[in-house]
């Protein structure tokens, strides 16, 4: 590079307000180093060895950080300068920089630096400014940084409003028009008069009442009340037209099968009673009561 | 001096410890956890949401919940899976999103246990109306899941780095000189 290119470079640079003989003098001796593309200049930790002014290419300031990421600080390009905040504190490199590509750089060691400012205190106010407006910057685009990764970690109650409040009114509208939506609240079924396990046992030697098990037919399958038939509401016409087809009307039935979640033996009961069957009770206490009693009970095979 | 010598053996089960303490506490499982349990979460609800009165059956069968909110809460239950999965996945406000699902997963736990020791014959439920029959088997794959949701809780890590710019003075410089 030219003396002349050098000393135009450093009069569009930081350095620009020096006078004519001061740039004249640094254009003469300061040294000119040259980077290929991806070359790093100086790492993080390294002892500062001066300030770079670039001349042509660019470069990047990043820091490193845990589990090989990096942060990218600033892109700086022709006529911009880097490496000041070390070589001003005297401490290590607080940051890496790489060259982007082919790279050409004019190093202010520190003798030319100590010597321009403490010869130029215009200069030296005007560079402090600077570098102070730099570092603020810098500490603003961390803050970003951080306000993300708090805003990502913290849990909110928002969060959990929005996220209920979404799913609720998402179920509503699609079960109003979902051809398959099920009311939110169900009816309760009509009452039915109810019987106890002894009374069904002493009516079973006389009238001959009719047991019917509610429950799905797994849990009848489990067990049941020995001679029951099994009668869940999903195949309640089948077993109707099987069973009861030919009764009488009179027939009396016992219902059993509530359960905390699923009134069954109401349901089947409230069937029976649309059906036509006048004598429908329900079993009082179900199938526990029934072998709490210490009645007869079956396992296995549907009836 | 007094140093320790450490074996080969030692040395190797050291090193083993310290790489599966990475791997297990590393992001990037993290990440492969989030998907998979965010579109597990998804395509779980996806089958319950169509068919609301199937699914009311299959809650119901768990004898747990009272007639009262059967429904509600099985019309309800499949879309905070979705929008819970939704959020993981996408990784919008995700811990809430995994805090959420590891109390799903627990409350079912709670569930197919206490079933489990009634001995009540019933199936899962859990992707559709026919299902697997409930048992130590889900147990322990609930469990599994709820470790992942730990995992997710508390490695998962926001990609920030991409998503702020660098300064670039020179640029501005650049086109300020081109405009005068």
């Amino acid at each position: 590079m030219e003396f002349k290119d050098r000393r135009d470079l450093l009069k569009n640079s930081i350095l620009g307000d020096l006078p004519p003989e001061e740039i004249d003098k640094l254009a003469r001796t300061v040294p000119i180093r040259t980077f290929g593309p991806g070359e790093v200049i100086f790492e993080t930790g390294d002892s500062p060895d001066g300030l770079y002014i670039i001349c042509s290419g660019r470069v990047r300031i990043f820091l490193r950080l845990e589990n090989h990421r990096e942060r990218e600080l600033s892109v700086w390009g022709p006529g911009d300068y880097f490496g000041e905040v070390s070589l001003m504190s005297g401490n290590p490199r607080t940051a890496s920089a790489q060259s982007l590509e082919q790279t050409t750089l004019i190093m202010l060691d520190r003798k030319n630096f100590d010597h321009i400012t403490s010869d130029h205190p215009d200069f030296s106010k005007r560079f402090v400014r600077e570098v102070l407006k730099l570092l603020a910057e810098e500490r603003g685009m961390l803050k970003q940084d951080s306000d993300a990764a708090i805003n990502y970690s913290n849990v909110r109650w928002f969060d959990f409003v929005l996220l209920f409040g979404l799913s609720i009114i998402m179920a509503i509208t699609f079960n109003l028009s979902n051809p398959n939506g099920i009311p939110f609240f169900p009816g309760r079924p009509d009452p039915v008069p109810s019987v106890s396990p002894a009374v069904v046992i002493k009516e079973l030697g006389h009238t001959h009442p009719l047991i019917v098990d509610a429950m799905p037919s797994n849990f009848f399958g489990q067990k049941h009340i020995k001679g029951a038939v099994n009668m869940p509401l999903a195949i309640f016409n089948f077993v109707y037209l099987m069973r009861f087809a030919n009764k009488p009307k009179n027939t009396p039935i016992v219902v059993y099968g509530n359960t905390i979640s699923r009134p069954y033996a109401l349901e089947v009961a409230d069937r029976l009673l649309a059906r036509g069957y006048t004598n429908v009770k329900v079993l009082k206490g179900g199938l526990a009561a029934w072998e709490a009693s210490g009645y007869p009970v079956g396992k296995g095979a549907l009836q | 001096m007094g140093s320790i010598r450490l074996s080969g053996w030692e040395r190797g089960l050291t090193m083993n410890r310290s790489f599966i303490k990475r791997v297990l506490t590393s992001e990037y499982l993290s990440f492969v956890l989030r998907l998979y349990v965010g579109f597990f979460f998804i395509y779980a609800s996806l089958s319950k949401i169509p068919y609301p009165a199937q699914f009311a059956q299959a809650v119901a069968n768990y004898r747990l919940i009272p007639y009262m909110f059967l429904n509600t809460s099985s019309l309800i239950l499949p879309w905070i899976e979705l929008v819970a999965g939704f959020f993981l996945v996408v990784r919008f406000r995700p811990r809430a999103a995994v805090i959420v699902i590891g109390l799903l997963l627990i409350m079912f736990e709670v569930m197919v246990l206490v079933n489990m020791y009634w001995g009540a014959p019933i199936t899962c439920g859990c992707y559709d109306a026919v299902g697997e029959p409930i048992g130590w088997k889900k147990v322990s794959e609930n469990a599994l899941m709820l470790v992942f949701c730990v995992q997710i809780y508390l490695y998962s890590r926001p990609e920030l780095l991409s998503k702020f710019r660098p300064i670039m003075r020179y640029q501005s410089k650049i086109t300020t000189t081109a405009k005068s």
